[in-house]
């Protein structure tokens, strides 16, 4: 009996997956299907808006987890958690010393899933700053800053900065016992400069206390000016790791 | 030439040479990879989210000061080197010129050996771990010194052997009585044992005899410390034409850039700045020369490491001891007592209010809530 093989009829399966990626509307959003050559890989890193600053190809010893640790790309997962928890958030708080506590306290209560997006919020703002502070470390001990990689390690340095302030500015917004009196020590270092300190600390927190100047200060560099700034820098350094090479390599 | 010459330089970076055969698509070798790592990310953070709640103390209150007040952790690195240092050198000039520092790395180490791959030099492991311990003894031994733990330490040494007495420390003694160059040695023995830091400023003293007066202390003949080096007038000081008042015609901002009274004191000077940066620069250069010595450093990227490790443990290590170490008035206690500030009824954290306490707006029962 000659056994010939025999292509086996669409299952279900085929037939769920045919009905769900081949039609109309699933193709006018992705032009191609899965891409399953290595053209179709590379044109779909390519031509994707949000995939595109990859490169198509990629060192081999860069995807080893133990290379980066994925450090970068989690302080990155991160700022994209806090923009969309802290969008969230600004739904419900409003930067004035009379409602802020009391708009993070019903947000805590009143909100259905409040507090855990405040958490997540908060969670995260923290993690940052330690992850951004141990991928300095591995770029460090990877020897990556040495050219032609100098500028995109001082923009990284930029980025820290950032990160540091942007977590010291949202620590303020709660309006609490621990909030003001954080940041009262937080801009009292800034105050101790010798020659422009109390200058500096005034323009800071738009007074010479903590009060309702600073909280919208804050609030301002929190939501906007610094979030602006750091996605700038953050598209520089990743553009950067690219027109560098990709990530280091030994020679 | 000359001027062309440094971009020449900077053009001889060598650049890492493509391996195609050694490169995989970054679909899907690295987008899963990174998938996956989203996925792990978002899961850790919605589980930690649900159990461990943000905190929130009680509404601000200008009047009440929690004791201790705490910078956020991240910050309260700098927080503890204001208690050993002058503020401004704590607060602004250590941390700018880190932030520099930092930046200037990859100016000064432009040797591409050993990039790109995790301690990619000889001996950068040794390198780091000698750093890592001599960075973590000093920075321990700083802190405890400039708090006097050794003075505390020393006097209850008996109990070691079950005794109750104590030991006279030996600051506080006076080997030296009556001798004839008591004068001279007396003060050397004290500040052999110093009791801290701000002791320099505070406690310590000698006095030597001189033909005249140059301080600012009382005329009696002799140069005392502290007293006759508190108010040493800057050169400005009274220059303007020679007059000690202020310079009438100057516009005011003016005159807060010209010291035209300003004197200073060397004894607040030695302990606030001087104490201080000789230890942030000199135990840091100290290291490198006995790695030197020792055969492990040759190359910039090896002094870098050291340095650069030295920056990480200090970093780390005076967040952990200002974060558990320093408890009311920012006293160095064991972790177990510095305050919880959510004991203290004044800062308490708010125990959350029950919904039945907030308005309740109900949408779909009109009339209820405030609308009603
Ligand atoms: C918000 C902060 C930051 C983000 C989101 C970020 C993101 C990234 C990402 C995604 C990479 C790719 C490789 C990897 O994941 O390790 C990278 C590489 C790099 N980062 Fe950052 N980074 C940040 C801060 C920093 C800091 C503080 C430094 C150094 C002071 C730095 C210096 C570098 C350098 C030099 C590379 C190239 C590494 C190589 O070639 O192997 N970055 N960064």
């Amino acid at each position: 009996m000659a056994m010939t093989e025999q292509p086996k009829g669409p299952g279900l399966g085929d037939w769920l997956y045919d009905k769900l990626f081949h039609n109309y509307i699933w193709s006018s959003v992705f032009r191609s299907g899965y891409p399953s050559t290595p053209r179709n890989q590379m044109l779909a890193i390519a031509t994707n808006v949000f995939l595109h600053l990859h490169p198509t190809r990629i060192h081999k010893t860069h995807v080893k987890i133990t290379h980066t640790y994925c450090l970068g790309g989690l302080s990155f997962f991160m700022f994209l958690g806090l923009t969309v928890t802290g969008v969230m958030l600004m739904f419900y708080y409003v930067p004035d010393v009379n409602r802020a506590f009391t708009d993070v306290q019903s947000l805590e209560t009143n909100v259905r899933f409040g507090m855990l997006i405040r958490n997540l919020h908060r969670w995260m703002a923290h993690a940052m700053v330690l992850t951004v502070l141990l991928h300095m470390m591995r770029v460090f001990y990877t020897g990556a800053y040495k050219p032609p990689r100098e500028f995109n390690w001082v923009v990284g340095v930029i980025l820290l900065v950032l990160t540091l302030l942007l977590s010291f500015t949202g620590y303020l917004l709660p309006w609490d016992q621990l909030a003001l009196w954080a940041i009262t020590v937080g801009t009292n270092i800034a105050g101790a400069a010798p020659i422009l300190g109390g200058q500096s600390r005034f323009v800071l927190i738009g007074g010479f206390d903590v009060g309702p100047n600073a909280l919208l200060r804050f609030y301002t560099l929190h939501v906007i000016a610094l979030p602006l700034l750091a996605a700038i820098f953050m598209s520089v350094h990743f553009w950067r790791i690219r027109r560098d090479g990709g990530l280091a390599r030994p020679l | 030439m000359a001027v062309a010459a440094p971009a020449a330089r900077a053009r001889e970076t060598v650049r890492q040479k493509r391996e195609r055969d050694q490169e995989l698509l970054v679909w899907p070798d690295l987008v899963f990879v990174e998938f996956i790592c989203a996925v792990l990310f978002t899961i850790t953070f919605v589980v930690l989210a649900t159990f461990f709640d943000a905190p929130l103390l009680n509404k601000a209150n200008p009047n009440v000061t929690p004791n201790p007040s705490k910078a956020p952790w991240y910050f309260m690195n700098l927080q503890e080197l204001l208690l050993h240092m002058d503020k401004g050198l704590a607060g602004v000039i250590v941390p700018t010129i880190l932030l520099i520092g930092l930046m200037a790395i990859p100016y000064v180490d432009r040797d591409n050996e050993g990039q790109g791959s995790w301690f990619g030099t000889i001996n950068s492991v040794r390198i780091t771990v000698f750093s890592f311990f001599w960075s973590s003894i000093w920075i321990s031994w700083l802190i405890l010194w400039d708090n006097g733990s050794h003075v505390l330490v020393y006097q209850h040494l008996p109990q070691l052997w079950g005794s109750n007495t104590r030991l006279q420390w030996l600051g506080d003694k006076n080997p030296f009585a009556g001798w004839p160059v008591e004068g001279a040695l007396k003060p050397i023995w004290d500040f052999i044992f110093l009791r801290n830091r701000l002791a320099i400023r505070d406690t310590w003293s000698w006095s030597l005899p001189v033909p005249f007066q140059p301080g600012s202390g009382p005329h009696d003949g002799r140069l005392d410390w502290p007293q006759d080096f508190t108010r040493i007038p800057l050169p400005l000081n009274g220059t303007w034409l020679w007059h000690w008042a202020q310079p009438g015609w100057m516009p005011g901002w003016m005159l807060h850039v010209y010291w035209y009274k300003s004197t200073f004191s060397l004894p607040a000077i030695t302990a606030e700045w001087a104490v201080p940066i000789l230890a942030m620069l000199g135990l840091p250069a100290l290291m490198i020369i006995i790695l030197r010595k020792i055969g492990w450093a040759h190359t910039m990227r090896d002094a870098i490491i050291a340095l650069f490790t030295g920056f990480i443990v200090v970093y780390f290590a005076l967040t952990i001891v200002g974060a558990a170490f320093r408890g009311k008035g920012q006293q160095l206690v064991p972790p177990y007592r510095v305050p919880n500030l959510n004991d203290d009824p004044a800062i308490q954290r708010q125990v959350p209010l029950s919904p039945s306490q907030f308005v309740v707006v109900d949408a779909r029962t009109p009339g209820s809530g405030i609308y009603g």
